[in-house]
């Protein structure tokens, strides 16, 4: 792995950002984004709307460009928000399709591109640079995401920190509490990279230097949220998205030994020190309940540095926007570990309806008796909050849930076609978790729901090929205004 | 064990739940509604 002294100074023509991604997708996409500017305050009212959207099935990015600060004052930085919300949507950005994004975000993070630094007077995050008793977190209009959240809450900020002895940088997609204009608190899960810093940190009774850092263009987002081993430089893992190596560039608190994203909308610098921790939460998490309210590390931010005209990105937690976004992580690493075993997987799904976390889907074309269980007993250690597992034949959409109900309904013969681990290690989150002192305990089932290979079995109803193509051309036989007045079930 | 219990804020009166880790521990706890700092001792209702 490259240490700072050793990364290139190298010169890119058009860095990717989160402006290069907005001008892409009005051109592109056009209706993708939703632009609100009436006035619109960050307290609830901007992530209701998203909801209220969600409910109707839309899920656009939207850009609030009338905001308020938390003085109550007119904010000149709009809030961006729902950018991940589109499964469609990210697909275009990786330059994939819904059904092949597991697979080729599994290929990018292959290729990691080492990133390059420039210097600070050349980083358009640090247009502006603000210290000591200039910081103020306040200005911004960081929205207040749900009813029982004791304030604002940044979502879509990573969370950066380094191993010592030169082993890499670690970002992990954290909330942070703003609890006032200059210290925030922010949730490390037991036994996650970060957590282990900190703890190795806390031992040597060292500070922790941290960055939080947020609006980037979506590549950067999938790289660096991707779960790497211990050791992997993470500011490495978006290049393979960006098509391009990641610019970063010194820190204003530590210089070249702290390296930040330089076309990051705004970064946020502090320090944690050993042990100290403060009263934080509830929280709406993404398992769409209340967190219970805890104590927290302390972030003391030393600098904020932003673009002139900086946009706050927020991720709507709770919601698509932040279920899909986790959701290919997995969906890849469930791929890359069935594939080892079972070499016909055609598909992973990880639906919304399991907030793209606890429920997963895997078709594969099985040839023999065992496989699909065998697909099960490597698909459900590989992430401590994949719960249930559904494998279904490849003429199965999993991506059309009542079709893998479907299957799980006349496939499955239980409790043969299923098994059961008791008692494993779960995700603390999950209010059915049983917590013990150190950890939380789930159960996870996995319910093979394939045909049998070596017996008969029933035939699907169907058509002939020709009749199918031709009925689709639904206009041929109905108006479209009769057929838009028909009923939806 | 439980993960959660609940309290209510002697200053607004409502309702919220707290982690299990913190009972007993006579920590600051802060109302997310009204933003008030009270003890667990000082909750009106406990569950």
């Amino acid at each position: 792995m490259k240490v700072e002294q050793d990364l290139p100074r190298q010169r890119i023509e058009t860095p990717q950002n989160l402006r290069t991604f907005l001008e892409a997708l009005k051109k592109e996409r056009p209706d993708d984004l939703l632009v609100i500017d009436k006035p619109i305050s960050p307290i609830h009212e901007m992530n209701a709307l998203l909801v209220e959207l969600e409910n109707r099935q839309r899920y656009p990015v939207v850009l609030y460009t009338n905001t308020v600060n938390h003085y109550g004052q007119k904010s000149a930085f709009p809030v961006l928000a729902n950018v991940f919300a589109s499964r469609a949507r990210n697909s275009w950005v990786m330059g994939s399709t819904s059904e092949r994004i597991p697979f080729d975000y599994y290929k990018r993070l292959q290729h990691p591109v080492d990133p390059v630094v420039i210097p600070s007077e050349a980083a358009p995050v640090h247009e502006v640079i603000e210290q000591g008793d200039q910081v103020d977190l306040l200005k911004f209009p960081i929205p207040v995401h749900h009813e029982w959240d004791p304030g604002p809450y940044i979502t879509a900020g990573f969370v950066t920190m380094k191993w010592s002895d030169n082993r890499g940088y670690n970002d992990g997609l954290h909330r942070c509490f703003i609890r006032d204009k200059n210290t925030m608190l922010s949730f490390f899960s037991p036994a996650k990279h970060d957590w282990y810093i900190l703890e190795e940190n806390s031992r040597a009774n060292r500070p922790t230097p941290v960055v939080v850092w947020l609006g980037h263009h979506p590549g950067a987002y999938f790289g660096a949220q991707a779960k790497a081993p211990i050791g992997v430089n993470e500011y490495a893992l978006p290049g393979g998205f960006l098509g391009q190596p990641m610019r970063l560039t010194p820190s204003v608190t530590w210089g070249e030994e702290f390296l930040v994203p330089a076309d990051a909308e705004i970064v946020i610098e502090g320090v944690i020190y050993p042990g100290e921790q403060g009263v934080e939460a509830p929280f709406g998490e993404y398992t769409r309940y209340y967190g219970e309210q805890r104590y927290n590390p302390v972030i003391h931010v030393t600098a904020v540095t932003h673009r002139r005209d900086a946009i706050w990105q927020d991720i709507n937690v709770s919601h698509a926007d932040n279920h899909v976004l986790g959701g290919f992580a997995l969906e890849a690493k469930v791929f890359e570990a069935v594939h080892q075993y079972v070499h016909g997987v055609k598909a992973v799904h990880l639906p919304l309806s399991g907030c793209c976390r606890f429920l997963c889907y895997i078709s594969i074309h099985k040839q023999t008796e065992g496989e699909g269980k065998l697909a099960l007993a490597a698909a459900l250690p590989v992430d401590s909050r994949i719960k249930y597992v559904i494998v279904v034949d490849d003429d199965v959409d999993v991506f059309n849930e009542a079709e893998v109900l479907w299957a799980f309904a006349t496939r499955t013969k239980l409790p043969e076609d299923s098994i059961t681990i008791t008692d494993i290690i779960g995700e603390g989150l999950d209010p059915m978790a049983i917590d013990t002192e150190k950890s939380s305990l789930i159960n996870k089932v996995g319910y093979d729901a394939t045909k049998p290979v070596e017996t008969g079995f029933a035939e699907k109803v169907g058509w002939p090929q020709e009749i199918v193509e031709k009925v689709k051309q639904l206009e041929n036989y109905v108006d479209r205004a009769t057929l838009g007045r028909l009923p939806q079930d | 064990m439980p993960k959660v219990f609940w309290v209510q804020c002697p200053h607004c009166q409502r309702k919220y739940y707290v982690s299990v880790s913190l009972k007993g521990k006579n920590l600051d706890l802060m109302c997310p509604f009204c933003k008030q700092m009270f003890k667990e001792s000082e909750s009106l209702w406990t569950k």
